[in-house]
């Protein structure tokens, strides 16, 4: 036998101790710790919460491989996580909290070792996590910091993951971070749940900061893809944790829902095997994730109890317009184009405008549907969106007015953002040239 | 650490190299399984017998009863510091250290000294 020919790799038995641990399961326990610590300590000392809890994953990381996986590997970082915030604090001579204080704070149930976590541990993270929700999502806070401070506090992203997921600098997010905490402490922020009327209304900054953190995973990218598309699985996580509470049972919740599912579905179906973007008449339906539509229709029907109607219930109308039919064909344009028109009374922005004249010309044809489109040629927002100009070739095209078409495609591709849209544009404006 | 084995012993110590920034939750996760397939890979082959990580603090190099405590680790004279021990059954000592080429510590900037235990029973070299 050759020296060292049987220490190539090879699958570990099934009963190897790596198969007990869950995909994500650090990353998920550092949210709930963080949440657990943060709010016995208070929103203050939010710092302290996070650097006890990585500290107490990296603990983990060094001694489970030698020693195996606790029984109860949650109860195990929640005591080491304590220890360390506890060390951390008695080191820390400006504190002027007592010792005792300290650690009767940092009691709480769940702290003993069985090996199933308590009911009421459980109750006592999800309590946590939504007030820890509620603080992130505090209307002093810009949204931008929001989304930063839930990554962080709650999903348990690292600031370079923040940084490459919202494709911007690790220092950059630093600051933000820093600069929201700052603003967290001013305030003098506490844990508890505001009253009833403004609670509803947090509740709705939650949803708004959920569907912003979805969107920044669903944005086309050439960035770190399974690194985004965990943001959109971060926006369902929390809103469906927010909704099984009875303060969060609302329609508007169940909407948003419905909506992030419905575009979770054709998640991985958006990007072609060479990288390069497809639009949904090119997308492989049988690869959308039935699950996800199952699960979106069930919350679109929850949203439909009650008289209220958002905007998420509009959005997530005309998406499940889009995922439930079986062939592109039989899209249903005039629900789409219907959902569209509501869409635009309650907000009369100019890209649900630009979207509604897309449904109206699969409706109505592509040259009413252009009229419209030159109407908004002079918007402020609209002209230097190279969606509007890519609209606009699409239609031209049809028309057949191919080089005014090229040129609108031209200029939607000096507009584009993204890489990956503009080779997308270079593709359909190559297409245009060959068939004259 | 019992040795039911006449095969020879190695020792790996596992030098840390200290110096890197906070890893996230996910990488973390991930160096972890890491870790845990390798020994679970030597498990397998009946080559584990043992180890641990070592803390970090305290730490003292200490040189004889009357030495001088000048040193509060081994940090002055290696930049390395010892972060774990492992005790391996292996054929050979190259098989040894191929074993020890598995280590996923590398990637990391770790090094894994690998040496050769005095053999307990007579007759073995």
């Amino acid at each position: 036998m050759t020296p060292g020919a049987d220490s190539s790799p090879e699958p570990a038995g099934p009963t190897a101790d790596v198969g007990r641990l869950v995909d994500h399961l650090f990353r998920r326990e550092a949210g709930r710790l963080v949440a657990i610590l943060a709010r016995r300590l208070g929103p203050g000392s939010l710092h302290l919460a996070e650097d006890a809890v990585q500290d107490a994953l990296a603990r983990a990381m060094e001694t489970w491989p030698f020693n195996g996986i606790p029984e109860n590997p949650t109860a195990w970082l929640l005591q080491t996580a304590r220890n360390r915030a506890f060390d951390l604090l008695r080191r820390d001579r400006t504190s002027r909290t007592k010792q005792d204080q300290v650690a009767l704070m940092l009691e709480g149930s769940g702290d003993d070792m069985s090996p199933v976590p308590s009911a009421q541990f459980e109750d006592e993270v999800v309590d946590a996590q939504l007030r820890m929700m509620f603080v992130c999502c505090h209307p002093v806070l810009p949204p931008e910091a929001q989304i930063a401070l839930i990554l962080k506090t709650l999903s348990g992203f690292s600031e370079r993951e923040i940084a490459v997921a919202l494709l911007t600098t690790e220092p950059a997010i630093a600051k933000r971070l820093v600069r929201a905490r700052a603003t967290l402490r001013e305030a003098a922020m506490d844990f508890e749940l505001p009253p009833a009327p403004e609670l509803a209304s947090r509740v709705t900054s939650v949803l708004h900061a959920l569907y912003l953190l979805f969107n920044e995973g669903y944005k086309a990218s050439h960035g770190d893809t399974l690194l985004r598309e965990d943001l959109c699985a971060e926006a369902i996580r929390l809103g469906e944790l927010l909704v099984r509470q009875p303060l969060g049972d609302r329609p508007d919740a169940h909407a948003l829902l419905a909506l992030l599912h419905f575009h979770a579905a054709r998640l991985p179906t958006r990007v072609a095997d060479d990288g390069s973007l497809l639009v949904l008449a090119d997308q492989d339906r049988s690869a959308w994730d039935r699950r996800e539509i199952s699960r979106g229709v069930i919350h679109l029907g929850r949203a439909a109890e009650g008289r209220q109607l958002t905007r998420w219930h509009l959005e997530a109308a005309i998406a499940a317009c889009h995922v439930l039919p079986e062939r592109y064909a039989d899209t249903d344009w005039p629900g789409i184009l219907e959902s569209y028109d509501a869409l635009l009374e309650l907000d009369r922005s100019p890209v649900i405008a630009l979207n509604r004249a897309i449904a109206f010309a699969h409706v109505h044809g592509p040259a009413a549907a252009l009229d419209q489109l030159e109407v908004m040629a002079d918007d402020r927002v609209l002209r230097e969106y190279h969606l509007f100009h890519a609209a606009r070739g699409t239609l031209l095209a049809e028309l057949g007015r191919t080089d005014e078409a090229a040129a609108a495609f031209q200029r939607a591709m000096g507009y584009a953002p993204q890489a990956v849209e503009r080779d997308h544009l270079a593709a359909r404006l190559a297409a245009l040239t060959q068939h004259r | 650490m019992t040795q039911n084995t006449s095969k020879p012993v190695y020792l790996f110590l596992l030098r840390d190299s200290a110096n890197l920034p906070d890893p996230s939750p996910e990488e973390m996760q991930q160096a972890t399984q890491k870790w845990m397939a390798w020994i679970d890979r030597m498990k397998s082959r009946g080559q584990y017998l043992g180890g641990d990580r070592l803390e970090e603090q305290p730490a003292r190099i200490v040189r004889g009863p009357r030495g001088q405590p000048n040193s509060d680790g081994p940090f002055i004279e290696t930049k390395e510091i010892v972060g774990g021990y492992m005790l391996i059954t292996a054929d050979t000592f190259e098989q040894a250290v191929d074993i020890a080429k598995d280590c996923p510590g590398f990637e990391k900037g770790w090094t894994v000294e690998v040496r050769q235990l005095y053999p307990r029973s007579p007759g073995r070299p």
